[in-house]
């Protein structure tokens, strides 16, 4: 059919998939961070330019305590050192040439000496620079390889000390910050168990459970609704489907005071029976379903009818075998509408209620109690999105084909 | 035959309503009380459940059930206004002090001014006198009490010594006079020291842009609470000053979380309440301590805020609730939840021990003191009695957020800023 | 014949008069009638209780009033089935059917409810929480039915294999029912029959159940035609999903639209304000001030505040509204949508343009992109927080990245924009519409996928006769063919969009959410849940509602006008 050679074909072919490639790597970006950040340490976060892999600090044994290790380049030698918690001031030097009037700490420095070694003159300088900024610098006194020099204070600074512990004598000083750790990749596959332990477990057992019995109520209402509307004629029919589209318009907003207090007066309110059992009855499953039904020949229907068949037969030997896409199909909209809903959960079960939370809810939660701990958060956003992600892809073939097919015949 | 069935099936339809109307009743003896709370995280959650637990096995008669609510604010709010509207909300809870005016107003709260004259125990003198003239304001001219402040707090500087260290600049407490020249030039030393590194960070919300403009000599609002009080040069000279540390660069960008960007180590300076402390003790791993915020042009300034435990106006219970009140703001259950590091006992002047437990927390390596010097000055977050208070909230927050984006100029804003607050004055 | 028979006779003799009389119609209506006379007293007795509850629940006495009226509906169906019946016409008995069912499905459920089914579901999820070990048992069934699926069909070891599978699950399922305590369950149930309740309910359930029986047995007495006969089935059909839609949300709907009339707090009894609630949103003044300097205000009415101003010529024109807030909240909606559109619809369609090509693999690709529509907002908006971090995130880290590499290799300055992307009032919006596109974008394509594949492959056949390249064939046969599905496409996606809530609220850490990203939706949950004004919170959500349905009737017309082309 295309007119190209073998060799086009798979050019093509490449072009494709790198394009493709590159747009799921964006589009999934997010998740890969996920992944990555919810196994790490807490303190490998926070860092900048950020980085995908965990990493933990190696440490060893220094004065009977496990310290981190930073690794110096001292004399040409490469040497792993470790804090002392010692702190010595310094002033950083620069000549007039050298000095950067608007940004001191870019100076070009020309010496780095204690505090107690340089002597301040008293004296200052002011510089000008070629954009006319102008700032004062004092002048310190300092001796260089044996020479005394007049030099500027460009900044000063307190360093940390670091000590190689074996060789006791080798001593730098460097701001601990930015000095270079030593690293090794880390899984924190602990955290998991950590937020599970923060009531998560529970939450996905609830969830679950909610989840469970909203879709299967809703398959089954919507079933039978959506016969009734694509199928049976009956006065009145029209005018209760306009109200249905209708309700589907209304945003949830509107309904969640009324729903609240209606929850109360028959005692439901923090129970896990208020996600169930009103959400079984929704218009949009029903609608769905109706759309689907319709795109089914009448005549085989009419046969059945003529054979004596009972509607409920019709129903469940004809219709449901042949819907098995559109039934998928709202299987996971239910599916993810129950596991991903938030409002009504957090007014009606609220977050002190904890045994009957469900994950957003729980999420929620951990999103503020670690709000300092992103790693947790995004544990915990894996352990809600996962299993959302596993139902679909064993049900995704059915899922796609059922919206092709019922999704556009608006 | 068929009128003698009619009879009887009518007595049965008589009967049913009967039984139906016949709900199961409460167990009998003890009274049980649900209160609420919100803590910060997971150990002050216990500490209040543990503070539940000790007052209910020593008190006959009363079962007690702590709920923690929402963990943050906004979801707690959310959780507890859905549950008045349903007239479920438990018999006594903490609120904002901002809100004790509207809920009052409501009358979703109990006035408790007859509850505490019967009360020998209670006097009125043994808390911060700013907290009690707002949370005794009348209403109808009768004496009021709407409540009591569960603790207080007030702003300090945390600051990252390994920064300052860093930059070369003195400590802040080390540093006289500690003035807003001084802050700008710590911050902006900082700042300097790379791109992740910001000199301060402060969190999006009325304290901490009011701070500037009252240190500057300015008010949200007029002498009585009746209007909006910022249309003066202090809010200009506050907010120029606040503008520059933003446009500068030199802060965390307004709206940002400060909070874990301090933690990581990237900030010199953050604001913050005592509330912060036990999440920065466990979190930082770096030197630190807390400073008095910088004095102000017009002298030192500072917030003093306060929250405040109320009863529900439809309680069963007002008596008990009342006596729970008591317990748990006394001095007792105040020394234990402040020994935590959270919380700063509102009992400042009768018993010395709750604010003792409070010095001594954390073995002394932080400067608790700074908290106390800060309540000393602090003005009293304000209930206000006459507008609407989060209405006004969301216009000055608007206002503010435009002025440090840039988009406005601190004159524009004080010249009408008043323009709309007004109308959400009575 | 023997003796026993004869001992016998008598009562059977009883037994097949009764059954003669239990059969006969005039007794089953005579039942009826009399059923009718205990419904009738039922309702009016829990007329009356309603009447006198006290509070009710802070709803006010209009609505209590109202509620009490409805409860003699019942009252009112069963004096009409009664005389109807009486009189033996068809509407009489399908009313009388009506009354029964919806009565024995009604009872049902207080039934259940009596049993401790509902709030029993909380004990289901503790047990389940405790023995979660067993819910591995089904994850072992799957896979072997997983695994016996791609064997051979019809082979013996697959059969063997799925009777396993099978027998796992069941096993899982006993063994869980019974360490939950079913047992102790079904005992449970059983103890509540200590109570009069459970069994007058038990009995009032089969009184309804059979007496509506014998009535639907009654239809070629009452002269049943066959379309009253599907009508029946039709609405018995439709009745589950109908009977929890008005349980649910009939009343709720009726409620807040009558809400929006009142200046409800939600904790007081409301008062009835007409139209106030809609004239105090809906109020603009338009205002010309002679000259383009000065306070705009002082051009608007007191209570006004400026919305908008521009320049004509040496004119002014001053937009002033009462409720600036809500306008700015709709122009945000409305801003959102006109860039979801795009942002949405139009990599959908290049994905789906790809995908559609007859390459191995785009099956996978599909599945793939639809992942972020799959996840929880609530969790992923997290992830983008922290995607959207100024200092630390990787959109500016991407962002500088760029910036330096073009600095670098053309030598230019460019300055290295730094967006907040959340905390910035110019960006706070977009970066919500980026986390809402990125999360329909796979929805879309799989809508644009099944519009491409049907389009008619000799089409382009005939464009690739005419001379018509790759772009030609584009513009000249896919998007028109394919334009019902754009249509709808990005009529579903304006309507998600006017009610996107969950994006703003999980993504934006502020609190309250800063005007520039806030939304209808969450405007409306702002007044009601942090102002207390349920009613003027209403009166938005229905404005919102007819904005909506407006959209949607357009929709409707015009998919109608095109399906007849």
């Amino acid at each position: 059919m295309q007119y190209g050679t073998l060799l086009q074909r798979w050019a093509t072919r490449l072009v494709v998939y790198v394009v493709l490639g590159i747009c799921a790597f964006l589009m999934l970006f997010p998740f890969t961070y996920m992944m990555f950040t919810s196994l790490k340490a807490s303190g490998d976060v926070f860092r900048y330019p950020p980085r995908l892999l965990p990493y933990s600090a190696v440490t060893r044994q220094y004065q009977g305590q496990e310290v981190p290790v930073y690794r110096f380049k001292i004399d040409g030698k490469e040497r792993e050192m470790v804090l002392t918690g010692q702190k010595k001031g310094f002033v950083f030097l620069t000549t007039e040439e050298g000095v950067n009037v608007s940004a001191p700490r870019q100076s070009r420095i020309v010496a780095q000496v204690p505090e107690e070694e340089a002597t301040p003159t008293g004296e200052t300088v002011t510089v000008t620079d070629a954009l006319g900024n102008s700032a004062d610098f004092e002048v310190y006194q300092v001796t260089v390889e044996g020479q005394t020099q007049r030099l500027l204070l460009a900044y000063r600074s307190r360093l940390d000390e670091f000590i190689d512990p074996d060789d006791p004598q080798v001593v730098t000083y460097a701001v601990q910050r930015t000095a270079k750790a030593v690293e090794r990749v880390d899984l924190q596959f602990s955290n998991y168990d950590t937020v599970l332990g923060l009531n998560l477990d529970r939450a996905l057992i609830n969830t679950a459970l909610v989840t469970l019995g909203v879709t299967v109520g809703q398959v089954v209402t919507s079933v039978f609704g959506g016969y009734a509307f694509a199928r049976i004629p009956f006065k009145g029919r029209d005018t209760i489907f306009l109200l249905y589209l209708g309700s589907i318009m209304i945003p949830f907003m509107v309904l969640v005071v009324p729903m609240y207090k209606l929850m109360v007066a028959i005692g439901w309110e923090n129970r896990l029976v208020s996600l169930i059992v009103p959400w079984i009855f929704t218009a949009y499953g029903t609608f769905l379903m109706r759309q689907f039904f319709l795109t089914i020949p009448k005549e085989i229907e009419e046969a059945a009818l003529l054979d004596g068949c009972s509607r409920l037969r019709i129903l469940w030997t004809i219709f449901v075998p042949l819907s098995t896409p559109a039934v998928a199909t709202q299987v996971i909209f239910t599916f993810l509408y129950a596991w991903n809903s938030f409002l009504w959960p957090l007014l009606i079960i609220g977050e002190g209620n904890e045994p009957n939370h469900v994950l957003t809810l729980s999420l929620i939660r951990l999103s503020n109690i670690a709000a300092d701990k992103p790693n947790l958060v995004m544990t915990g956003a894996a352990i809600a999105i996962l299993p959302p992600v596993i139902v679909f892809v064993l049900a995704q073939k059915y899922f796609i084909e059922g919206i092709a097919t019922s999704g556009l015949k608006g | 035959m068929f009128k003698r069935l009619l009879v009887g099936v009518l007595l049965l339809a008589l009967v049913i309503p009967a039984f139906a109307s016949l709900s199961p009743t409460s167990a009998q003896g003890e009274i049980t009380l649900r209160w609420r709370t919100r803590p910060d995280n997971q150990a002050e959650a216990d500490v209040y459940q543990a503070a539940s637990d000790e007052i209910d096995a020593a008190w006959d008669g009363v079962t007690l059930k702590y709920e923690p609510g929402g963990s943050e604010t906004a979801s707690y709010q959310d959780v507890l206004i859905t549950e008045l509207t349903a007239g479920t909300a438990p018999d006594l809870f903490w609120i904002p002090g901002t809100d004790v005016a509207r809920f009052a107003k409501l009358g979703l709260i109990l006035n408790l001014a007859d509850l505490a004259a019967a009360d020998p125990t209670f006097s009125q003198d043994d808390f911060y006198p700013q907290i009690m003239q707002h949370v005794t304001y009348s209403l109808d001219g009768n004496p009021a009490l709407w409540g009591l402040p569960r603790d207080v707090s007030a702003f300090v500087i945390f600051y990252n010594k390994d920064l300052f260290d860093e930059a070369g600049v003195p400590y802040p407490t080390e540093t006289d006079p500690w003035d807003w020249d001084a802050f700008y030039n710590a911050a902006k030393a900082i700042s300097d020291l790379g791109e992740e590194i910001k000199g301060f960070g402060i969190n999006a919300w009325w304290a901490n842009y009011g701070y500037f403009i009252n240190a500057a000599g300015s008010s949200f609002f007029n002498e009585d609470f009746s209007a909006c009080g910022l249309n003066n040069p202090g809010t200009v000279e506050g907010l120029t000053f606040a503008r520059k540390l933003y446009q500068e660069g030199i802060a965390v960008p307004w709206g940002e979380d400060s909070e874990p960007p301090f933690l990581a180590g990237n900030v010199g300076m953050f604001f913050n309440g005592r509330w912060a402390t036990p999440g920065v003790m466990t979190n930082a791993k770096f030197n630190w301590d807390v400073a008095e915020l910088p004095v102000g042009p017009a002298g030192p300034s500072n917030w003093l805020f306060w929250g405040a435990y109320v009863i529900n106006a439809k309680t069963q219970h007002p008596q008990e609730a009342w006596q729970l009140l008591m317990k748990l703001t006394s001095p007792d259950i105040q020394g234990k939840v402040a020994a935590l590091g959270a919380n700063i006992p509102s009992r400042a002047y009768s018993d010395q021990s709750a604010i003792d437990a409070f010095l001594a927390t954390f073995d002394g390596k932080i400067n608790n003191q700074a908290w106390l010097n800060g309540l000393s000055y602090g003005v009293a977050e304000a209930p206000l009695w006459k507008g609407d208070w989060p209405k006004i909230d969301v216009a000055y927050f608007n206002g503010v957020t435009k002025v440090l984006n840039g988009e406005m100029t601190p004159q524009e804003f004080a010249d009408t800023i008043c323009q709309e607050a007004d109308l959400y004055f009575e | 014949m023997s003796p026993m028979s004869n001992i016998l006779d008598r009562p059977r003799q009883h037994l097949d008069t009764l059954k003669t009389l239990w059969r006969s119609p005039s007794f089953v209506i005579d039942a009826n009638i009399a059923w009718n006379h205990v419904i009738v007293a039922g309702s009016v007795m829990l007329s009356l209780y309603i009447n006198g509850m006290e509070g009710f629940y802070n709803l006010g006495d209009a609505v209590q009033r109202f509620v009490s009226l409805a409860a003699l509906v019942p009252a009112i169906l069963a004096v009409f089935s009664s005389i109807l019946i009486n009189r033996r016409r068809a509407i009489g008995r399908t009313l009388s059917l009506a009354v029964n069912y919806i009565g024995m499905v009604l009872s049902a459920v207080y039934l259940l409810h009596l049993w401790g089914v509902f709030l029993g579901i909380d004990s289901v999820a503790r047990a389940l929480h405790a023995h979660w070990q067993w819910l591995l048992g089904f994850a072992v069934a799957y896979a072997l039915f997983w695994v016996a699926g791609r064997l051979r069909e019809d082979s013996r070891p697959r059969v063997l294999l799925e009777q396993i599978a099978l027998g796992v699950g069941m096993i899982t399922l006993i063994a869980l029912l019974l360490i939950m305590g079913a047992v102790q369950a079904v005992g449970d149930i059983l103890s509540t029959y200590s109570r009069v309740q459970t069994w007058l309910v038990t009995l009032v359930i089969v009184v309804f159940g059979t007496l509506g029986y014998r009535m639907l047995l009654l239809g070629e007495y009452f002269g049943e035609t066959p379309d009253q006969r599907t009508a029946w089935q039709g609405w018995l059909m439709l009745s589950p999903n109908a009977i929890g839609f008005m349980l649910f949300f009939a009343g709720p709907l009726l409620l807040s639209f009558y809400l929006s009339f009142t200046d409800s707090t939600g904790v007081n009894p409301p008062n009835f304000v007409g139209t106030a609630n809609y004239r105090e949103l809906l109020a603009i003044q338009v205002k010309v001030q002679d000259s383009p300097e000065g306070d705009p205000q002082q051009a608007l009415d007191r209570g006004y505040l400026v919305l908008e101003t521009f320049t004509v010529g040496s004119h002014r024109v001053v937009i002033g509204a009462r409720d600036t807030q809500f306008w700015q909240s709709l122009r945000n909606t409305i801003v959102f949508c006109l860039m979801l559109v795009p942002l949405s619809i139009i990599p959908a369609l290049a994905l789906a343009l790809v995908l559609n090509s007859k390459i191995p693999g785009m099956n996978f690709f599909r599945a793939l992109f639809f992942l972020p529509s799959v996840a929880a907002v609530v969790g992923t908006a997290l992830i983008w927080r922290w995607l959207y971090n100024a200092n630390i995130g990787y959109i500016n880290y991407a962002i500088s990245q760029v910036v330096q590499f073009v600095n670098d290799s053309l030598g230019l300055g460019v300055k290295d924009p730094k967006y907040n992307w959340l905390t910035d009032n110019s960006t706070m919006l977009i970066s919500i519409v980026f986390l809402a596109a990125w999360q329909i974008i796979g929805f879309n394509t799989v809508l644009f996928l099944a519009g491409l594949q049907g389009v008619p492959r000799i089409l382009y056949e005939a464009a690739y006769v005419d001379g018509a390249g790759r772009w030609g064939q584009f513009r000249h046969v896919t998007l028109p063919m394919i334009a019902p599905t754009t249509f709808f496409v990005v009529v579903t996606t304006i309507i998600t969009g006017l009610q996107v809530f969950n994006e703003p609220y999980a993504l934006i850490p502020q609190r309250p959410i800063p005007l520039p990203a806030t939304t209808s939706v969450y405007y409306l949950y702002r007044r009601g849940f942090f102002n207390f004004e349920f009613g003027y919170a209403s009166a938005v959500a229905w404005l919102l509602f007819a904005i909506i349905f407006v959209v949607t009737l357009i929709q409707f017309r015009i998919s109608r006008a095109g399906a007849y082309d």
